[in-house]
């Protein structure tokens, strides 16, 4: 090695000791302010994840310059709903994010994306366990885990087919708004007040629905039955009957079930097929169509008040049959 | 070419009983001259007196036109880089120097004079001179005591001095080489007229001097009775 | 030539000499620094992130333990407790809570069950992707991402929490959807999911096949009363895509849903005090614990051994010390003949001490180049090496 080399390699070494108090410097950050996470800015943008809940919230914020968005399966979407990732972001910019509660049926997919927890208001937990209708869904048993066998029971999630109900979850609401935009105080206060008369009237009218015995094809008309105080036997007609099965065993095991009901009012939450339709009139069974919101999106034609209105004409008039 | 005259010198180790005395030695310039005598009789001394590495306590060394003595340490460094060339018993090599460094060695040690292109070319000519032009790249290690020999008088050489002062610089060396070695130094001496003082106990290698100072026929004695010391000299 | 080349000649024909002697002064010199700015960096980070995360809520137990998992996700994990204690904290409304579920790996690298909220706590933006949306959606540190050489859109697969519980829970594949901004913090080293995701891991939630329209009779039985038996031929999914995510479901309540510490962030001091007395008030199985005042005690301690560490050190730098000066002064002994040939020739004695001071200069100048390069390197991974010896020898 000769003395040139040498004095490279003493360059080189060098190098980084001059380099290291001048230029270089790690990627190290400070430690964050924790006052912003404490207290997050608004964006004044609220979700409400089924129509009826984006009809009171709506009606609740009317006067007011917040955005309000309805995430949600619409009418004709097939099923699995998953909502798209513009709406995942729309849900995660939103101040508030207004839900039935949690394991609502029509919005399985709440458990599959990711929320910011703390802005889900769930309009439903102040209510008595006593209040919810559970129903067992005994088709599946299944072992998994440290559970052992057991099925999956599941609880009906269209409350806001009871008014009264739907009153509460208005009020839950109005606080959770007012605690979000405390400005807005007045303006929610006096909407709740308007709102609740409207759905006092609907209250008033379920409650003059004539008494009787009904089928009905899933469990998601039970809150309605419930507070019509109708006798009401359910199906669990998720998804109707195929026509093939229907012939060979669905036909006997309803009109067993039918029989147990002692009604001839078979009420569905949804438009069955025609030859369903016309078996089961052929049957004795006419067939008595309601909309229970239960996809959560936007009803073809109306509001909510409007489109339960309808539906209580359209079972008075099965009632009357 | 320049003479040597010492005159009434006297020289002591430190805590020591020997004594060097002179009352008068000349070398003539350009001449050939052995120091001869057994050991610890004083040749090397007179050597380094001479040469200014010792100070004498007593006396005067002149040399040319300069008073050895009357220098400052610094001058006697300078003049003894530049005017006189030391060959040693054991070489001397510097180990982890090569040939060619070991050669240049004397610029590299003295601040004072800087080597030119002309004195590296010298340099590598006396190499080339003593048989060295193929082991300029080599570590004394790989060299024989022969050619380690030679390149102790190429650096006696290279700042071209009036003076070579060997120290029994055929001491470890075989008969061979000695008759080289002293070949050398003799030629040196007729080519460019330096003077030539070596120091030897060895009588066999006398043949070629011009003058033989021998200390075993002198007074001269290490004795512990230090009164009664003086020097004679005798031409041969 | 001149003198320079004479000393540097010397260093280098003298090789073994010159390594022994670097050496020592090398690792007499580099182990101190080391730990120095090791435990330095490790006070700085600790006390930043300790600083950062006012109030951690967890099981009774080590709050030590508690604070490092909460804050470096480390393998030492505390016992669970429900998740309703982020509900119960959030009811107060003293502080936003930050749920916090770190049980499982995936490749090494903790895998952090947590929420939006936390990104938002950390301040930790997305370098890549998008963030959490779904079931299975991971955003990944960026230091897993460069390990693990992993972008959006590939999928990682959840190492099983033990290899011989075959029954148990299986491994999640898992798809990148975004990669987190280094922050030079255990959010670089982690892997983070929805808390659902991590308890899909753990088995409460899973997706299969829908039973009603299995036609295998090896996996699904028909019982006497109509109802459906799945088998054990019917395998959970292990990858959450399109296709198969509306099957996936969790059983029982979420609020007895297992997590490991809850971050809380209050407001004010006023709210801290009411949520400490509220969880101090509780008999419950839960704790809260302030990681500054934890990292504090656990910092003098270790800065009370550090003193020990101080006084080795500086007995062993002396001890080397004896001995380079013996090395030095019997080296020199071997030169004496050399030196008095230069002197003889003509050198000064100035010269001589500076050939042989110039040797040790070089030596101590070499030996310190080296040190700096060291200690630059050390210092520059740092982070990454108290990052890995925080998270327990994991990343």
């Amino acid at each position: 090695m000769h003395y040139q080399t040498l004095a490279k390699l003493a360059i080189l070494l060098a190098l980084p000791v001059l380099w290291m108090p001048c230029g270089c410097q790690r990627n190290d950050r400070t430690p964050q302010d924790n006052t912003a996470f404490s207290q997050p800015t608004r964006s004044d943008q609220v979700s409400a994840i089924s129509y009826p809940l984006f009809f009171v919230t709506g009606k609740l914020l009317e006067g007011t310059s917040i955005q309000l968005d309805l995430v949600a399966p619409p009418a004709n979407a097939p099923e699995p709903w998953t909502p798209d990732q513009q709406q995942i972001e729309t849900l995660q910019a939103s101040d508030l994010i207004i839900a039935n509660g949690s394991g609502a049926p029509f919005a399985k997919w709440m458990v599959r994306v990711s929320l910011p927890e703390s802005r889900v208001i769930q309009t439903t937990d102040n209510f008595s366990i006593e209040e919810f209708i559970m129903v067992k869904d005994h088709r599946v048993v299944h072992q998994h885990g440290p559970e052992g066998e057991h099925s999956h029971p599941f609880m009906v999630a269209e409350t806001w087919l009871d008014p009264a109900m739907l009153k509460k979850q208005a009020e839950e609401i109005a606080v959770a708004l007012i605690r979000c935009y405390p400005t807005l105080d007045n303006q929610v206060r006096e909407n709740l007040e308007q709102l609740n008369q409207s759905l006092d009237r609907l209250t008033e009218q379920v409650k003059g629905i004539p008494k009787g015995n009904v089928i009905t094809s899933t469990p998601r008309l039970k809150y309605l039955t419930r507070a019509a105080g109708l006798q009401d036997t359910h199906l669990l007609w998720f998804d109707l009957p195929e026509q093939s099965t229907w012939q060979t065993t669905g036909e006997k095991a309803f009109i067993d079930r039918a029989q147990e009901a002692g009604s001839s009012c078979m009420l569905f939450d949804t438009d069955p097929p025609n030859w369903l339709r016309e078996r089961l009139r052929e049957l004795g069974y006419p067939v008595v169509s309601l909309n229970s919101f239960s996809r959560g999106g936007l009803p073809s034609e109306g509001d909510f008040l409007q489109v339960m209105e309808n539906n209580l004409a359209t079972l008075q008039d099965g009632l009357s049959r | 070419m320049i003479p040597i005259h010492l005159e009434q010198l006297e020289f002591r180790y430190p805590q020591s009983d020997f004594l060097l005395k002179i009352e008068q030695l000349t070398i003539d310039a350009g001449s050939r001259v052995a120091i001869v005598g057994p050991s610890g009789s004083g040749k090397t001394t007179l050597l380094n007196l001479m040469a200014g590495i010792c100070r004498a306590q007593q006396g005067r060394i002149q040399i040319g036109e300069h008073s050895v003595g009357e220098m400052s340490d610094s001058e006697r460094r300078n003049f003894r880089i530049s005017r006189i060339g030391m060959v040693f018993q054991q070489f001397e090599l510097v180990d982890y120097l090569n040939t060619e460094e070991n050669i240049l060695l004397p610029f590299a040690i003295n601040q004072s004079i800087s080597p030119t292109g002309e004195d590296r070319q010298y340099a590598e000519s006396l190499a080339v001179q003593m048989g060295l032009g193929d082991k300029l790249r080599r570590l004394p290690n790989r060299l024989s005591q022969g050619e380690q020999q030679r390149v102790a008088i190429c650096r006696a050489l290279v700042t071209r001095p009036s003076l070579i002062f060997a120290d029994e610089p055929t001491g470890n060396l075989d008969p061979k080489n000695k008759t080289r070695i002293l070949d050398i130094l003799f030629d040196i001496n007729r080519e460019q007229g330096q003077t030539l003082v070596v120091v030897t106990h060895d009588t066999q290698i006398l043949d070629g001097f011009e003058r033989i100072i021998d200390f075993q026929d002198f007074t001269v004695e290490a004795n512990t009775d230090s009164q009664t010391d003086r020097m004679l000299e005798k031409r041969s | 030539m001149s003198w320079t080349r004479l000393v540097i000649r010397y260093i280098q024909y003298h090789k073994l000499k010159t390594v022994v002697l670097v050496a020592s002064i090398f690792l007499t010199t580099f182990l101190p620094l080391t730990i120095l700015i090791l435990l330095g960096e490790f006070n700085e980070k600790i006390i930043s992130r300790a600083r950062s995360t006012p109030m951690v809520i967890g099981a009774e137990g080590s709050p030590l333990d508690l604070t490092l998992h909460a804050l470096y996700f480390s393998s030492k994990r505390p016992a669970p407790i429900r998740f309703a204690t982020v509900e119960e904290v959030r009811q107060t409304g003293w502080a936003r809570p930050v749920p916090l579920y770190s049980r499982y790996t995936a490749r090494q690298f903790p895998i952090v069950g947590t929420n939006l909220a936390y990104f938002q706590f950390r301040n930790l933006p997305l370098a890549k992707g998008e963030s959490l949306s779904r079931l299975g959606d991971c955003v990944l540190g960026s230091e897993v991402a460069r390990q693990l050489q992993l972008r959006p859109g590939d999928r990682l697969l959840s190492d099983p929490e033990n290899i011989l519980d075959l029954a148990g829970h299986y491994p999640l594949k898992m798809l990148v959807r975004g990669v987190l901004e280094p922050s030079s913090t255990p959010d670089d080293w982690a892997v983070f999911v929805d808390l659902k995701t991590s308890w899909v891991i753990q088995g409460l939630g899973h997706g299969h096949q829908n039973l009603a329209e299995e036609t295998d009779d090896l996996k699904v039985e028909v019982r006497s009363d109509g109802t459906l038996q799945a088998t054990a031929a019917v395998l959970p999914y292990m990858e959450i895509t399109d296709e198969n995510i509306d099957s996936f479901h969790f059983h029982g309540e979420t609020a007895d849903f297992p997590i490991t510490a809850v971050i809380a962030v209050s407001p004010d001091e006023k709210s801290e005090t009411l949520l400490m007395g509220h969880f101090q008030g509780m008999e419950n199985e839960t704790q809260l614990v302030r990681p500054v005042v934890v990292i504090d005690e656990l910092m003098s301690l270790v800065f009370q051994v550090k003193k020990f560490f101080d006084l080795n050190a500086i007995l062993i730098a002396m001890a080397t010390l004896f001995l380079l000066i013996l090395v030095l002064v019997l080296s020199q002994r071997l030169r004496i003949r050399e030196m008095q040939t230069m002197f003889k020739l003509g050198c000064s004695r100035g010269t001589l001490l500076l050939l042989q001071f110039s040797e040790i200069a070089i030596l101590f100048l070499f030996s310190s180049m080296l040190v700096a390069l060291a200690v630059w390197g050390v210092w520059m991974m740092a982070g990454n090496v108290v990052q890995s010896l925080l998270i327990g020898g994991q990343g």
